[in-house]
């Protein structure tokens, strides 16, 4: 009986250990290629990548309106006033918010760790669902501080994302290194025509 | 398939009892240690004194096999609760950590009779499932931390590095529990540009935030030199000890390497706390000293601990 039962622990103890050697394969194949943060979820990327709190978000909210929410420096892009004129929109950020709600720092966190349009959407939901905005357009910005060492300057990596009632939207990647930021503003512009106006 | 057959034998391989008691026992002591930190969070201290006392009594618990499972599982459920607490940033020897209480928890633990074992101690030796799998587990993770370093793109061209020398910390009133990396980089560059007497650096205040401006970075050609041939060692020396394992030759040096590779990384960058993790997954490759050694890393492990926590010592002030 004791022998049956230790060679079905034997085997179950191979299986798990079987999968904590192959996850970090995929988990680099999805840190590489699709945005995951390397240090964080199990993977064993150490130190290969900025800490995710150095990573930045900034949502930015866009309509016809201007509501008075403070501002605060965490996770804000610094220099996103230049990105604003974007489709002639007014506009409020949103990072103060963050302070308020563990719901929206949990999603914070979840965008910085995970870039991609689902943590996006989840983020804009819970800043929706939070303050009662059901028609929010938004642009939000993930932002990661580079060094380039060829060209011996920083510059930041932006992967900017646009959300409005129906469905989130990856604008793409853009390096200030690449682009300037009225560059960059022209780049998503083009993608996302103006409001029509009734 | 029998070279399969033959590998999970081994695998299932008998050890000493007392190599797999004394690392259950380092392992608990080691979470039990991390509750000390529970009086950084805003938390009810009635409640923070119960969990050091229930840790406390699962340290007692661990010793024996019979008792170890009302060990293991209040200490995974804290640990899955820290897993959950920081989640998704969690830090990784946290998961590190949970894996091994649930492998210790699946293994076989009672003790076995084998035909090695002495005369005088028939029933000493134990299943080495467990043993073998955190070797394996233990080796793997430095490997992979040098893989994805290599194909991540910002070692292999000394981004990283620049990027943390060049990070805004204050030296001289800087934790180093959250900036060991930056304040040590500093301190060695600083030094070398003394000793040689080569240009020194005058550290920009680079935005730690992300900034639309890009900003020159002013560095002298031997400091992005250095900067570079550390990455590419660390890259080199992560990748190379853990594989030395896989040569009948080099095999001998691979443990010792790892070991040194652990201390160094540990107090370089100050994850002390994964270190000592690692250490006592790699002493399970030296069975025939189980109870010296693991002596040894409970004791430095516990007044580091309080060295740390309660004495407030910073390893790159003192």
């Amino acid at each position: 009986m004791h022998q049956q039962l230790d060679h079905l622990r034997r085997k179950i103890a191979v299986c798990f250990a079987s999968a904590i050697l192959i996850w970090p394969m995929f988990h680099m194949a999805w840190a590489n290629g699709y945005g995951l943060n390397a240090t964080k979820l199990s993977g064993w990327g150490m130190y290969s990548v900025a800490r995710p709190r150095l990573i930045g978000v900034t949502v930015i909210r866009l309509e016809g309106k201007v509501e008075t929410v403070p501002l605060a420096s965490l996770g804000q892009v610094v220099g996103t006033d230049r990105l604003l004129a974007f489709r002639g929109d007014n506009f409020q950020k949103l990072s103060q918010l963050t302070t308020i709600s563990p719901k929206i720092t949990r999603a914070f966190r979840f965008a910085r760790t995970i870039r991609n349009r689902q943590s996006i959407d989840h983020l804009l939901q819970s800043l929706r669902t939070a303050h009662g905005w059901d028609n929010g357009v938004f642009l939000v910005l993930i932002s990661e501080p580079r060094l380039s060492m060829s060209k011996q300057q920083s510059f930041t990596s932006n992967d900017i994302y646009f959300g409005d009632e129906s469905e989130t939207r990856f604008l793409g990647t853009y390096s200030t290194d690449q682009m300037t930021p009225q560059e960059i503003l022209a780049g998503i512009t083009e993608q996302i025509p103006p409001p029509q106006i009734l | 398939m029998q070279h399969l057959a033959q590998l999970l034998e081994k695998l299932h391989s008998p050890v000493p009892m007392k190599l797999t008691t004394m690392f259950r026992l380092f392992l608990i002591v080691h979470i039990a240690l991390f509750t000390l930190k529970l009086s950084w969070t805003p938390a009810d201290p009635v409640r923070i004194q119960l969990v050091r006392g229930a840790m406390l009594i699962c340290v007692l618990l661990s010793i024996h096999w019979r008792l170890a499972l009302f060990a293991i599982l209040p200490a995974l459920v804290l640990q899955l609760y820290f897993v959950m607490h920081g989640f998704p940033e969690t830090g990784n020897h946290k998961y590190l950590e949970s894996y091994l209480l649930i492998l210790l928890l699946i293994c076989p633990s009672r003790p076995i009779d084998s035909p090695h074992a002495s005369s005088q101690s028939p029933r000493s030796m134990t299943d080495g499932t467990f043993c073998h799998l955190t070797q394996v587990l233990s080796l793997s993770v430095y490997f992979y931390a040098g893989i994805q370093k290599a194909l991540g793109g910002r070692w292999l061209s000394g981004e990283y590095l620049t990027q943390r020398l060049l990070a805004p910390v204050d030296v001289a009133s800087a934790n180093p529990v959250n900036h060991g990396l930056p304040v040590f980089l500093r301190r060695t560059v600083d030094f070398i540009s003394q000793q040689l007497n080569l240009p020194s650096i005058n550290y920009p205040a680079l935005e730690t935030a992300s900034s639309l401006d890009n900003l020159p970075l002013i560095l002298p050609i031997w400091a992005t030199s250095f900067l570079l041939v550390v990455s590419w060692l660390t890259v080199f020396v992560e990748i190379l000890c853990p594989s030395l394992i896989l040569f009948r030759r080099t095999r001998r040096l691979a443990i010792p390497a790892c070991i040194l590779m652990a201390i160094m990384l540990g107090f370089i960058a100050n994850e002390t706390e994964f270190m000592f993790t690692m250490l006592g997954c790699l002493l399970l490759f030296y069975p025939n000293h189980a109870v010296r050694n693991y002596s040894a890393l409970i004791a430095i492990n516990t007044l580091w601990c309080f060295g740390i926590h309660h004495l407030d010592i910073r390893i790159w002030n003192l």
